[in-house]
């Protein structure tokens, strides 16, 4: 019998999991029920047997087979840094303030995704950082983490 | 002629200025995403969400559905340009669209494309205010059983969704169901799935996982498939001559009639149709031998197809609250957003809304031909904004929407969580349509599940023993097959026609 891809393997192990979990959570809440099957148990349950069979199912039954190809090391690179990029622009939204992190994000960006030089991307980031402050702050007055710095 | 009644009050309410530049805007904005190389109208649509967010209800919705129209528009420029299918459903335009603009021919391939479309959307439209009321007058009689089994006949749509696999498609809904009971539950008013996390006790964002896994993953994607600018050569006049019109006035016809019959059905997206339309077209043809090589009937029948099956999905996506297409379970997320649920119920708590935006439809419909058609040139220029350029932008802006949503940065966190998810989803084929759909219909059947059972104290036989539940029920059966028989024929002609086999989900 010929093999079913590793990946579908391991998500089929994932999903028995997941299964598991909420099976888990379905017998927590199933002293709290009004009725056998009426209650905040009920669907937990159901969709953690359905996971645990469907994962089974994907981890035995063959489907397609084909190669999940990545990119070359420097593109991997790129996109690693792009997404450390968005984490730091998560991480540090309350501490830096909207406007600061927005601007020092951006210039980042257009330097690891467009590889343009710095001084480029510094102007792309001040003009996308205005039109950006214009339309949500000064136009739409949305409320915005303004930081240590308070801008 | 009540419809048509209301129909001109929505009309009175949507022709206000503000509302026709929210009509325009929509269309333009919509257009451009959508013609950017590698964002089909799925991801258009999910980039755009958010920005409507910050508008009242009826400027969103009516933008909104000026995005959906330009997105579903702009997708097709690439096709016939560029030769870059935004999504599956664009693909029969490209065999005999891009043909054409080898030829020089583009811009009337683009002008037929435009009004194809707007014929199609047209009809589509006029089917939408005649059915709708109907089917939505029917499904006020229903109670929770009737409801949940809707909801059953809502999930076939995952066969139609889950592209390459349906045990894929089945986990992604499952997984999507599962995230969305995260929070308090609505039974026993317990904390569920939280694992004692306070940021988890509120629940997912829809909105947030939509941004990640269409707006982030897609820049993910393009950044890989190091997406170019590509010029695009001389277009020609995008009006088409009147032997253009006379040879696909029938060809429009045909596919806004197929179209616009399969897409009533829930389960049967634009890739099945526009495939559909295509063959039959060329079966029908006198010079079948001219298709794949620039016949203009090649483009008016899918894109027929493609905006009568858009316009008819609204009848189950309004009447129901069943999206029959990815595009179309992002726009019920729109619709969500502003605290609409669409059912059976829509057209009788939120009438004057619903009418004011099924007469933006028809506006956005002429915007699209009004604004378009001249401006083809420049959106023909646009595709050339280089990708280092428009990646940036689209991120930022992906986390300011999943940011505003809530003001919560714990939504910004998840969307970047999914964002890097949906990247190895789409590597490994996992379907995310279905996610998104569970997402958003999986509490209303736990809802009507569980007040089923409290009915019939506990008795499952209540779904069958009455009529209208288990005619749905029936139904929901004869679709799956139905769904699983056009899914395959689908997949077959993909694979004839590109070689190789697609994720026909996307």
């Amino acid at each position: 019998m010929a093999k079913n891809m590793l990946a579908d393997r391991i998500a089929g192990i994932i999903c028995m999991i997941v299964g598991g979990i909420a099976i888990s959570e379905a017998m927590r809440l199933y002293p709290m029920r009004t009725g056998p099957l009426i209650g905040d148990h009920t669907m937990p349950g159901i969709v953690g047997g359905l996971m645990v069979l469907l994962g089974l199912l994907i981890f035995i039954v063959k489907g397609e087979v084909f190669k999940a190809e990545y990119p070359n090391r420097k593109t991997m690179r790129g996109m690693l840094l792009t997404l450390g990029l968005l984490f730091v622009y998560w991480f540090l939204l309350g501490i830096l303030g909207y406007t600061i992190i927005t601007l020092l994000v951006s210039i980042g960006l257009f330097i690891v995704i467009g590889n343009y030089s710095i001084i480029k991307s510094i102007m792309y980031g001040i003009l996308v950082t205005t039109v950006l402050y214009l339309l949500f702050i000064f136009w739409l007055g949305m409320p915005f983490p303004t930081g240590i710095f308070n801008i | 002629m009540e419809a048509v009644g209301m129909l001109l009050n929505g009309f009175t309410d949507a022709l206000t200025p503000i509302n026709l530049m929210m009509a325009v805007i929509g269309v333009l904005v919509g257009t451009l995403v959508g013609m950017l190389p590698g964002l089909g109208p799925t991801s258009a649509i999910a980039i755009l969400l958010p920005l409507t967010s910050v508008l009242g209800p009826v400027e969103g919705i009516i933008m909104l559905a000026g995005i959906y129209y330009g997105a579903m528009y702009g997708g097709s420029t690439t096709a016939i340009l560029l030769n870059i299918p935004g999504e599956v459903s664009s693909v029969p335009t490209c065999l005999d669209g891009y043909p054409l603009a080898k030829q020089g021919r583009g811009g009337p391939a683009l002008g037929i494309a435009a009004i194809s479309s707007f014929v199609a959307g047209v009809l589509g439209v006029i089917g939408l205010v005649f059915f709708a009321p109907i089917l939505a007058n029917q499904a006020l009689k229903f109670g929770p059983p009737e409801y949940f089994a809707l909801m059953i006949l809502a999930l076939t749509v995952i066969v139609n969704l889950a592209g390459n696999s349906i045990i894929k498609g089945l986990i992604m809904g499952l997984f999507g169901y599962m995230i969305s009971m995260v929070g308090i539950g609505p039974s026993g008013g317990q904390p569920r799935f939280d694992f004692g996390i306070d940021a988890l006790s509120a629940g997912f964002d829809m909105i947030s996982i939509i941004i990640g896994l269409f707006a982030i993953t897609e820049v993910l994607k393009g950044m890989e498939e190091k997406q170019t600018a590509i010029s695009v050569g001389k277009i020609g006049s995008v009006y088409p001559s009147r032997s253009d019109l006379r040879k696909s006035s029938k060809a429009m016809f045909r596919g806004g009639i197929i179209g616009f019959i399969l897409g009533i059905l829930p389960g049967c997206s634009t890739a099945v149709t526009t495939f559909l339309s295509y063959d039959i077209e060329k079966k029908m043809s006198k010079t079948p031998e001219k298709f794949g090589k620039g016949a203009i009937e090649g483009v008016a029948a899918p894109e027929a197809a493609n905006n009568a099956t858009s316009s008819a999905g609204f009848i189950p996506l309004f009447a129901l609250g069943i999206p029959s297409s990815p595009p179309l379970a992002i726009l019920l997320a729109g619709l969500m957003i502003y605290g609409l649920q669409p059912g059976p119920v829509l057209f009788e708590q939120n009438g004057s809304f619903v009418w004011t935006v099924i007469a933006s439809m028809f506006i956005g419909n002429v915007m699209l031909l009004v604004l378009n058609l001249p401006l083809v040139g420049l959106w023909a220029k646009l595709t050339q904004i280089p990708y280092g350029v428009i990646a940036p932008i689209i991120l930022i802006l992906s986390f300011i929407g999943a940011y505003t949503v809530r003001n919560n940065s714990f939504d910004v966190f998840v969307a970047l969580v999914f964002g890097v998810l949906g990247y190895f989803l789409h590597k490994y084929r996992w379907p995310v349509v279905p996610l998104i759909l569970c997402f958003i219909l999986g509490p209303l059947l736990e809802q009507s599940f569980v007040q089923s059972l409290s009915m019939s104290k506990g008795e499952f036989s209540i779904f069958v023993e009455r009529p209208i539940s288990l005619t749905i029920l029936v139904i929901s059966l004869v679709l799956f097959v139905i769904s699983i028989i056009l899914i395959r024929r689908t997949k077959t002609r993909v694979k004839e026609v590109v070689g190789t086999d697609l994720d026909i989900s996307e």
